[in-house]
């Protein structure tokens, strides 16, 4: 009996994983994970500001950070991380945090 | 491996370069009435030194009367400068107008970076005030920003006079060295 060769589904994971890293200006160091490409970026997102020790939050106006990279905040944190990169599998995100005004204002 | 992102701090080193810089750059905002500030930016550690002046100043920044605003675009160019030197925010310094306390207001308070040991300072008289005794020394810690006391500011502060400080501008696009402030 012969046994056809399997493809390494583990392998073949692993090479497509992105490594993603978040900076964030006061940080001494960078957040660094491997993500599958499906992952959304909200994923990364919020696990960045867990590392950080950072929230969205909201009293008279509303404090949401977000990931930018190359100068553009990425807005729609439902797509996946594979949306964004363009040459490899690394990413290096910022974390920036947006201050919108309330009525206050 | 992800490694602690905020070392405690005991010493921030500020060349007095950093100071007469600051002082520099504030100046126009605070002859037009408005406020305004410079990012002191450099290593942090337990002896955390300033290594820059930024001056966000044009695109993406807001200096006006009673407020100053530094827009993500402009964190974020100032961000990217910084991870290529390895160097952090270590103080957000800002002015405010003349007749207005040297103190944190309360929404200084909400819109200042919220980070462990992260400086925020402020000057009075619209940056006119070059005495460091008269001006609000503050540390964000434990989820807010606490006053710094002459006594523990005269410990945890050191000024130095000869590291000397680089000084950029930053705005949307990128940071540049300053020429004219």
């Amino acid at each position: 009996m012969s046994i056809a060769p399997q493809a390494d589904l583990t392998t073949t994971g692993d090479q497509r994983e992105i490594q993603v890293t978040v900076s964030y200006l006061p940080a001494v160091a960078s957040f660094h994970h491997r993500y599958a490409p499906e992952t959304t970026v909200e994923t990364v997102r919020e696990a960045a500001m867990k590392f950080f020790g950072v929230q969205d939050r909201q009293d008279r106006d509303t404090y949401r950070y977000f990931l930018e990279i190359g100068g553009s905040r990425i807005t729609d944190t439902s797509q996946p991380i594979s949306n964004i990169v363009e040459h490899g599998h690394e990413l290096h995100f910022h974390l920036v945090e947006q201050i919108t005004p309330g009525s206050g204002w | 491996m992800n490694v602690q992102p905020y070392p405690r701090i005991d010493v921030w080193e500020l060349d007095r370069s950093a100071i007469a810089a600051t002082l520099a750059a504030v100046q126009r905002p605070g002859r037009d009435g408005n406020e305004g500030g410079v990012f002191w930016i450099g290593t942090r550690a337990a002896i955390s030194v300033v290594h820059a002046v930024v001056v966000p100043s044009g695109d993406g920044v807001i200096e006006a009367v009673g407020f100053w605003r530094v827009t993500p675009e402009v964190f974020g160019a100032i961000s990217r400068w910084a991870a290529e030197r390895g160097w952090s925010l270590l103080g957000i310094c800002h002015i405010h107008g003349e007749g207005v306390p040297a103190r944190l207001s309360v929404q200084d308070r909400r819109h200042l970076v919220r980070a462990p040991g992260v400086l925020a300072v402020v000057i009075g008289s619209g940056g006119r005030d070059h005495d460091l005794e008269r001006w609000g020394w503050y540390e964000f810690a434990s989820a807010a920003y606490r006053e710094i006391g002459p006594g523990e500011r005269h410990r945890r502060l050191r000024l130095t006079d000869v590291a000397g400080v680089e000084v950029w501008t930053a705005d949307r696009r990128g940071c540049r060295p300053a020429v004219n402030l």
